[in-house]
């Protein structure tokens, strides 16, 4: 019984990397070049969104779930995948020249960074299946809607008062997959997902890091400070809810955005915003909304910087980024549609500007005063950006600072609308978890501005001290 | 040639500049590598009490200790719960019986279902096994928990419950 379980497991968590891998690897230009293990994380991201797709798909053509309904359509359009990325793969783009510190034998430093990462992924997996479900929310919505689609077969509310039918499905789609691929429901071997995304996203987010231009010890230093800064990350990626996923497939739309801002030629990572912005939309409620102020932001640095090129690019833009937003957004708006799941207005109210005083006041204190969840990172982040404020005009710095600062703004505008009374309550309720979506691209700021006023050994070789957001860059290679 | 004021004015500068750039970010590296290490630290002796636990001869009893400060209710659970019931939980709101435990019942055990409740489980069949109940009222709330097909009970006083399963749950 023991080790069949174990088997269904690795077989139930492994097509989601195998569904997503043949896409990760045949995106638009390069992205087949970069690093294997970069390639399989990008996938098990990616394969989230598949598997739980190709599962909504069903239930839009009223098909019971079972493990061959969903893995057969799985495997087949990963086969798909495989076959356009091996014919492909002859035009492929030519090798980018690799920097010289990855052909650079590994220090104790890096060594010692690397260790501390590998230990925090292992305390993830054993705080995350030493448990069985016990957080309330994931219990109560996530855990619970995943459990009832597995027992029914299908995407279901029925009999089931008090939940939000609008809530967006990823999470409890992906659960529902493991239980049925169990064959019973197991919630502490199920969460096993959990951490698997922190690893992949750890390692997407190095490599980002690089792209962005930041040495491997620096960029080492980022990764190892996003899983430190506070206990909230790894935390989250513990407990089955939809907060840890959401911060992962936006911060990963974030990054791939910024990277591609710097090279505008880069259409694989524009693709790759665009599939972390459309798994965002359909991680979470709120996900549309960030993706909004994402989108935004990179519109305006277009707008001012390069109007030119945006209006001699816009279907290729459009395209890369936006069609895998629609995949993310419209199948689970029309299954909506069909089955009347409307979006009740338990969120908004009229606008409270008498609130904003205590808004900011309760805010602050989550963000500056929380050690145990935040550390110093918000800190950090504010005497950072004093101390660099000189430099703040230039896009690198401006842009990604203004996609925190506007995501905050997003916070205070939502809690000014919400019905709840008890705002502070409510604030104290939900804050940590919102300011945990927006933590991967924060101690990228951080990153960026320790390079700005660090020595210059911290930037990449092959990097201009003062290059420009739209320089091209030069893509790392075998990081 | 300097006048006193130009010189210590453009020393107060290049000290002030080579403060903020310098010993200032080496002091705020500090202050993060400080907080960085506290929580490694913090993590490393959980991971050691995950470890011991997991390694104890009774893992039940030593998860039970780690999260109940009731010494009572974990005596009282070890006593009568039998040895095969390995997995518990406790329960902080009335979502778990409700969503988790019975779902295919539908079932409202109103909002009093707080803290101070097991649900314990065979860890190889990961069925349902007792109930432990430790609040007051929290019984009378649930005419479920009440059904004698589906639940055998037995008093420890006070509104303190322990119902074994014998009935068909999920």
């Amino acid at each position: 019984m023991g080790a069949l379980i174990l088997v269904r497991l690795i077989l139930a968590v492994s097509l989601l990397p195998i569904a997503g891998y043949p896409w990760a690897t045949w995106l638009p230009g390069h992205a087949g070049d970069w690093p294997r293990s970069v390639r399989w994380s990008l996938g098990y991201l990616i394969g989230w969104g598949v598997v739980t797709l190709i599962m909504l798909s069903l239930a839009l053509l009223q098909i019971k779930f079972s493990v061959s309904a969903v893995a057969a359509p799985t495997l087949l359009l990963a086969s798909l995948g495989w076959i356009g990325e091996r014919f492909s793969r002859g035009r492929a783009a030519p090798k980018a020249i690799a920097s010289q510190t990855d052909a650079a034998p590994w220090r104790w430093p890096e060594k010692s960074l690397l260790a501390v990462l590998i230990f925090q992924i292992g305390f993830s997996f054993a705080e995350a299946l030493y448990l069985p479900l016990h957080s309330s929310d994931a219990i109560r919505t996530w855990g619970y809607y995943g459990m009832a689609f597995h027992y029914r077969g299908a995407i279901s509310f029925e009999n089931m008062p008090g939940v939000h039918t609008y809530y967006p499905l990823l999470v409890p789609l992906a659960i529902a997959w493991v239980y049925l691929a169990l064959g019973v429901v197991n919630d502490g071997l199920m969460k096993v997902l959990f951490p698997l995304l922190l690893a992949a996203f750890l390692r997407l987010y190095y490599h980002f890091s690089r792209q962005l231009g930041a040495s491997r010890l620096v960029a080492l230093l980022g990764t190892v400070y996003l899983t430190t800064a506070g206990g909230m990350l790894l935390r989250q990626s513990t407990l089955a809810m939809a907060d840890m996923p959401l911060t992962v497939f936006y911060g990963l739309a974030s990054l791939a955005l910024l990277a591609w801002m710097r090279d505008l030629n880069s259409t694989h990572l524009l693709a790759v915003a665009g599939i972390g912005a459309g798994l965002t939309i359909w991680t979470k409620y709120e996900g549309l909304a960030h993706v909004v102020i994402l989108t935004g932001v990179a519109g305006l640095y277009l707008w001012l910087n390069r109007r030119r090129a945006l209006m001699t690019r816009w279907p290729k833009i459009a395209l890369a980024y936006g069609l895998p937003i629609l995949v993310g957004y419209v199948p689970w708006f029309v299954f909506r549609q069909l089955n009347n799941l409307s979006v009740d207005n338990e969120h908004v109210n009229l606008m409270r500007p008498d609130r904003l005083g205590t808004i900011l006041i309760t805010m602050g204190s989550a963000m500056f005063l929380d050690i145990v969840r935040w550390g110093v990172v918000w800190l950090l982040l504010v005497i950072l950006l004093i101390m660099s404020w000189r430099r703040l005009r230039q896009p690198r710095l401006l842009y990604p600072s203004l996609l925190i600062v506007a995501n905050l703004a997003f916070y205070v505008a939502a809690y000014l609308v919400t019905r709840h009374d008890e705002i502070v309550n409510q604030i104290n309720d939900t804050i940590h978890r919102l300011l945990l979506h927006i933590l991967p691209v924060t101690v990228l700021v951080i990153t960026r501005l320790i390079l700005e006023l660090g020595p210059s050994g911290f930037h990449n070789d092959g990097q201009q001290r003062d290059h420009d957001l739209n320089a091209p860059s030069v893509t790392p290679q075998g990081t | 040639m300097l006048t006193w004021w130009e010189h210590l004015t453009s020393s107060w500068g290049y000290w002030r500049q080579k403060w903020l750039h310098g010993r200032f970010l080496v002091l705020l590296a500090c202050v993060v590598a400080l907080q960085v290490l506290g929580l490694l630290g913090v993590q490393v002796a959980r991971l050691t009490q995950i470890v011991q636990t997991v390694l104890s001869p009774d893992y039940s009893y030593a998860l039970m200790r780690e999260q109940y400060a009731d010494m009572e209710f974990v005596d009282i659970c070890q006593r009568v719960l039998p040895e095969e019931t390995r997995l518990l939980h406790l329960i902080e709101y009335d979502d778990y019986v409700k969503y988790h435990l019975f779902p295919r019942y539908n079932v409202s055990l109103g909002p009093q279902w707080r803290k101070d409740t097991l649900i314990a489980r065979d860890i190889k069949q990961h069925a349902v096994t007792h109930v432990v109940i430790w609040e007051p009222g929290i019984l009378e709330q649930s005419e479920l928990l009440q059904n004698e097909q589906l639940f055998e009970r037995t008093d420890y006083g006070k509104g303190r419950w322990i119902l074994r399963v014998t009935g068909s749950l999920p």
